[in-house]
């Protein structure tokens, strides 16, 4: 059953990068003349060369590009989503909302501070500075807390599902 | 060894079969006899359903990005049905549907199917919305997708674009009122968020399955209006669009769970405590 599944996924997926290939690649310069397609098709055929010891270098022109164009891509915008937006995120959320709302933007930006601290290694964690740091780590604990109680949740959600669907869908014990 | 001290160990050393037992036990009987245990709606849910409420005004065009994936349908499914159905609700709107996960065009069908996402009659596919084929790629596919929408050319039925009335005044992102997205990988989310509603600061709500939610919490609300995680995600915003389905007869087993689970690891760390300081030794 196990292997049914994986065969039908993998055959799937086969198919739509088939699809993909003859709808995005193939069909354009055969229908469109759109010949630069060429370049990136030939770039991705060279992937396949690391089957090939001989020619297995060819891959790296490929392989390069792609991370060439991902990286630039992704980290472009990462400075902005996952630093300049967080930090001023943290500090905006002083300024709106009641007294709980004030109260919990002071913990956020005490706990995201301390846990920082707790990773700065050239200055030596002792005294207050170091009380400090204990406490970033105390919020690591925490927030790594939460993660395990969510993903507790989450596996508990897929036994619950999975459970109810042979059940309830497939066998039809329970109404 | 005393009596006392005998009965901890057995339990520090509980059989897995007894506790796997019992989970199953605790499923089925809420399954058969629902408890109705209390659902409270969290903030992040509230602002979801508020930014939807808010941005899909009439006249405005949403993308919803579906990334259900098979394996967590049951897990992710009704609360992307939940949030989707709440969408196709709105009046006056233009809906387009993106896949960049081969299976997700399928899924769409599947949430349709399983009668979990309702299309009311009045929205017609081509003038209301549109489904859009598989693009691979990922990152470099949702950045060429935001800067050209027509780079698709046809649709999921392979109706080319220009005949679609819909798609005549849409050409990009920065047309896009409204972003929302279901799915259950990272990269898809990190790529979402970075190359479209960062990019173009178009308002983003997220559902995510239940573990990836607390690791993407520091975007919300700032970068992503709300967000909703898996099953307990989907029932809470069932209840807020008067539709309680699977997800809402779903909560009170997880519940049960996660009240037996907590249970079992204060009885447990107590008796190997015990077992240990030989507690209860006369």
């Amino acid at each position: 059953m196990q292997n049914l599944l994986i065969g039908a996924t993998i055959g799937h997926a086969i198919i739509m990068s088939i699809k993909t290939l003859q709808d995005n690649a193939i069909g354009k310069i055969a229908l469109n003349g759109r010949f630069d397609i060429i370049i990136p098709l030939a770039l991705g055929a060279m992937l396949f060369s690391r089957f090939i010891p001989k020619y297995n270098w060819l891959d790296r022109y490929g392989v390069g590009i792609m991370v060439a164009i991902g990286a630039s891509l992704s980290m472009s915008r990462m400075v902005d989503t996952d630093i300049i937006n967080q930090i001023t995120a943290s500090i905006a959320s002083l300024s709106y909302g009641d007294l709980i709302n004030f109260i919990n933007a002071i913990i956020i930006i005490f706990g995201t501070t301390s846990s920082i601290a707790y990773f700065i290694f050239t200055k030596e964690q002792k005294g207050s500075y170091g009380l400090f740091t204990r406490i970033g780590r105390i919020v690591m604990m925490v927030a790594f807390g939460a993660v395990f109680g969510s993903s507790l949740v989450g596996r508990a959600s897929y036994f619950v599902t999975t459970i109810s669907f042979i059940l309830r869908d497939w066998l039809g014990i329970i109404a | 060894m005393s009596k006392n001290n005998r009965i901890w160990k057995k339990i520090s050393k509980l059989d897995d079969r007894i506790i796997l037992a019992l989970l199953f036990g605790s499923v089925i009987v809420t399954q058969i006899f629902p408890v109705g245990l209390p659902l409270p709606i969290m903030d992040t849910t509230k602002w979801l359903y508020d930014g939807i409420e808010k941005y899909a005004s009439p006249g405005s065009v949403i993308i919803i990005d579906n990334e259900v994936s098979p394996g967590l349908l049951y897990e992710n499914g009704q609360g992307s049905a939940a949030v989707m159905t709440h969408i196709f609700r709105k009046p006056g709107i233009k809906i387009i549907i993106t896949h960049f996960t081969p299976e997700s065009p399928i899924m769409f069908s599947k949430l349709v199917d399983l009668k979990w996402l309702n299309i009311p009659d009045d929205k017609k596919y081509g003038e209301d919305y549109i489904l859009m084929p598989y693009l691979p790629g990922i990152e470099t596919a949702y950045a060429a997708v935001a800067k050209d929408l027509w780079i698709y050319e046809k649709d999921l039925y392979g109706t080319p674009l220009k005949d679609i009335p819909m798609m005549n005044e849409i050409k990009t992102l920065a047309d896009v009122d409204l972003i929302f997205q279901t799915t259950i990988s990272g990269g898809h989310a990190d790529a979402a968020i970075r190359q479209w509603a960062q990019t173009y600061n178009i308002p983003f709500g997220w559902c995510l399955s239940a573990p990836m939610l607390p690791t993407y919490m520091p975007y919300v609300p700032s970068q992503a209006f709300g967000a909703i995680g898996g099953v307990p995600g989907g029932a809470q915003y069932e209840l807020l669009i008067k539709k309680p389905g699977n997800a809402v007869s779903y909560s009170d087993s997880v519940s049960l769970i996660i009240l037996l689970s907590f249970l079992m690891m204060v009885i447990v760390n107590i008796s190997e405590f015990m077992s240990k300081t030989g507690g209860g030794e006369s």
